[in-house]
């Protein structure tokens, strides 16, 4: 009778297996595509995203789907869930891009543009892999038009 | 760790969502590293998810600045209970001073909004975007120049196409009000609107007027009612005054202690009395009727005497009023914010800060990029 209340079984890359209530595991826009496209059997894949992430993004997903929690509770929890080690933010950014949460993501590469706000070029390039394709003269040039934003 | 995703490195296009929610000063430091971030900061699609993400969530946070004498100052928050300030000189905005001609015979004007400066004399109209120092100027036609009446230009940001707007109107002695149009980025020179009879309503202002959301409004010649532009259609309409205000104005006649405001999103008009603390302040806002409220300055606050005029009140406090008044005797200046909706005060004092304060505005940054607009600068 009471079929209200499905469950979905995630599988991370290694080989942990979630049990999680529909209702809830839709917040992932990917997921929720696959529900509706009905191509859910009953075990989803999740090949990009590990159990360690998978773990933290469930805890918010509880968390911002239990009720009756009050605004100030739930901006306390984003607080305490955005300090985490620069390795896991990554991991939790990729993951949230994978499974397509928009909320995630934002409150992600928010917490990541705080942390790198007062960061060098040189530290940017490291950071994101990015490679300096100015010649020195080019980048001298684009440094003294902004020598200001260097104070 | 085999499986380790830990290792992989963030794609561009995440990349491109963290760097909108970063600050202008620091997107324009990262200018130089790569040509790729160079451009993204001029590029459309990128200036969009910035005002977005960044512009959006920082709204709130907006930082006060005070004009004085062509210097631009920040005025920030040093500790953690806010009462104590710091101030520094905003660079980029003093470059003003290298690209127009001002000749210090004229008054400089100032409007502003949603990160963007319009500023003008007699002989030059510039936008000016403290946030990524660009400066440029607009044309300027002779037609703007009639027999020593002033001209003035209001700059609106409409939030749905994310265009801004500057309009500009001169009020020509013989009956006839001139308005003409530009919108920032898109054209090249000034639109002439549809002449306006004056006896209808006169379109040219006594005061400076204000953006909310989209609309222009200005005061009219007539205390009986309120001009009203639409960035986005581009019309004049008009809104009828409170009678206790306009019958206040009909006997003065002297609009000087007028303004009007952004009083929590909602269109104000606030009357303040320029000298003695103790008199009241009324304030009329506009929601479909006019309500009117009654305030004072602390009573538990000392000085008597303040100096009060349109260019020591910020027209863009959000949810606050902001006063900034000197204390005579000393370099001192305090900023009273009026809470709105709380009918609460508070204050920051700003130390050792030598200069008369005025041209208030809070402000709040833009990446809107001034490259192809109007003329380059002259210098």
């Amino acid at each position: 009778m009471s079929s209200s209340t499905k469950f979905l079984t995630l599988k991370t890359c290694d080989d942990k297996k979630f049990v999680l209530d529909e209702a809830i595991a839709v917040r992932s826009q990917t997921i929720k595509n696959m529900v509706e496209d009905d191509c859910v059997s009953n075990v989803i894949p999740l090949p990009n995203v590990n159990s360690k992430t998978m773990t933290k993004v469930i805890e918010y997903w509880k968390k911002h789907s239990e009720e009756g929690v009050s605004k100030d509770v739930l901006m306390d929890f984003d607080k305490a869930f955005v300090k985490v080690h620069h390795s896991i933010l990554h991991a939790l950014i990729l993951a949230a891009n994978f499974l397509n949460d928009k909320e995630i993501l934002d409150m992600m590469c928010q917490e990541v543009a705080d942390r790198i706000k007062g960061k060098t070029p040189e530290e940017i390039r490291k950071e994101f892999d990015i490679k300096n394709d100015f010649t020195p003269e080019e980048e001298e040039e684009i440094r003294k038009e902004n020598a200001w934003a260097f104070e | 760790m085999a499986v380790n995703t830990e290792q992989r490195s963030i794609p561009d296009d995440i990349t491109i969502q963290i760097f909108s929610w970063l600050p202008v000063t620091s997107l324009m430091r990262y200018r130089c590293v790569s040509k790729f971030y160079n451009t993204i900061v001029l590029e459309p699609n990128f200036v969009d998810l910035h005002s977005s993400n960044y512009c959006k969530i920082n709204r709130g946070d907006t930082k006060l600045i005070t004009c004085i004498n062509g210097v631009c100052y920040s005025i920030e928050k040093h500790d953690e209970d806010g009462k104590a300030t710091k101030f520094y000189q905003i660079e980029n905005f003093s470059k003003l001073y290298n690209h127009i001609n001002i000749s210090y015979n004229y008054r400089l004007y100032f409007d502003y909004d949603n990160g963007l400066f319009c500023i003008w004399d007699m002989q030059n109209i510039a936008i000016s975007n403290p946030s990524t120092g660009e400066v440029r100027c607009l044309p300027y036609l002779k037609c703007f120049d009639v027999s020593g009446e002033k001209f003035i230009c209001s700059i609106g940001f409409e939030p749905e196409d994310k265009k801004y707007k500057v309009v500009l109107t001169i009020n020509s002695q013989g009956g006839l009000s001139r308005a003409w149009v530009f919108t920032l980025g898109i054209d090249t020179s000034w639109r002439e609107m549809i002449k306006y009879n004056e006896f209808v309503y006169d379109i040219s202002p006594c005061s400076f007027g204000i953006c909310i959301s989209g609309i222009i409004y200005r005061f009219s010649q007539s205390p009986d009612f309120i001009v009203v532009f639409d960035v986005k259609s581009e019309n004049f309409t008009s809104i009828t005054t409170s009678i206790e205000f306009s019958n206040g104005l009909h006997e003065s006649g002297y609009y000087e202690d007028y303004m009007l405001i952004d009083a929590n999103g909602k269109l104000g008009i606030l009357k303040f009395p320029p000298f003695r603390r103790t008199e009241y302040i009324h304030l009329w806002i506009f929601k479909e009727e006019w309500e009117h409220q009654l305030f004072q300055f602390p009573l538990e606050w000392k000085h008597e005497d303040i100096y009060l005029s349109t260019k020591k009140i910020c027209k863009y406090g959000g949810e606050e009023i902001v006063f900034a008044i000197n204390m005579t005797s000393s370099d001192v200046f305090v900023y009273f914010f009026y809470h709105v909706k709380n009918k609460s005060w508070r204050y920051l004092e700003v130390q050792e800060f030598p200069y008369w304060v005025e041209n208030i505005f809070t402000y709040s940054e833009t990446l809107f990029p001034l490259k192809n607009i109007g003329l380059p600068t002259i210098i």
